[in-house]
């Protein structure tokens, strides 16, 4: 028998990005979320508003998260929200997990 | 020799089990969050389309000048409501958005119908706007309990 791993495993199965602790944290908010503002991802996860403007960023541009600016008044406002292929991904990590869990 | 594995923080049972917590724990905080304001809101509109509709009942038709003060007075009491609960709300659990839809238009269907009958069949019924008052206000209390108990259970 050849000695090499198999990609039966699930941890095969997870996603690269989401393994990273901080962009895990954001998908996990915004999954349960039809949308949030940045304000509470950022006060729920204990980030800085440069760190979750960067961890936003990539997960925007692998497609995971759609941001939205606007204003309410005159007070700017941004809201992130999960795409589907966000959820999508977000729950085969979640499925990958609880297999590795048992 | 570093693997992309490598790379990558390790997940193993203890990790797999802390994050399937964390995602749990986190769409809790959503659903506390997003349902506070939102069942506060819908629990405002049914108190205040209920007083509305009852206080209706007290005047005739002819009587244009203090059902249009009610009215104006509805329509603040309304936008106030509005306001507050968007400059609080700051996360809206996931189908919030179906959830509060069919609250309204269900508030929006009976409210028309009660205002409907009540100013050209029963104008003055103090009996008829006091059951369209509590029928008006039940789909906006059936909402906000839904908020309250479904889903932040």
């Amino acid at each position: 028998m050849p000695d090499r791993p198999t990609a039966d495993h699930p941890r095969h199965r997870l996603d690269p990005l989401l393994q990273r602790p901080v962009p895990f944290s954001i998908a996990a908010l915004l999954a349960a979320a039809d949308e949030a503002e940045f304000a509470f991802v950022r006060d729920a996860i204990q980030l800085s508003d440069s760190t979750l403007s960067k961890q936003a960023a990539a997960l925007e541009s692998a497609g995971y998260v759609s941001v939205r600016k606007g204003y309410l008044g005159k007070i700017p406002r941004t809201w992130l929200s999960m795409t589907p292929s966000g959820r999508a991904a977000f729950a085969a990590h979640l499925e990958a997990l609880r297999q590795i869990a048992g | 020799m570093t693997t992309d594995d490598d790379a990558r923080p390790r997940t193993d049972a203890v990790t797999a089990s802390a994050q399937l917590h964390e995602a749990a724990s986190a769409a809790r905080r959503v659903a506390v969050e997003g349902s506070a304001s939102a069942s506060a809101w819908l629990t405002g509109l049914a108190a205040a389309s209920a007083m509305y509709l009852a206080a209706l009942g007290w005047f005739s038709r002819s009587e244009e000048d203090p059902i249009l003060g009610v009215s104006l007075t509805f329509a603040a009491v309304l936008g106030a409501l509005s306001v507050v609960h968007l400059r609080r709300v700051r996360a809206s659990s996931l189908g919030f958005s179906r959830r509060f839809g069919m609250a309204v238009g269900a508030w929006g269907a009976v409210f028309s119908i009660s205002l409907t009958l009540g100013l050209l069949v029963f104008p003055g019924s103090v009996a008829f706007f006091a059951i369209a008052g509590a029928a008006t206000a039940a789909p906006p209390l059936w909402g906000s309990v839904r908020e309250l108990v479904v889903v932040r259970a």
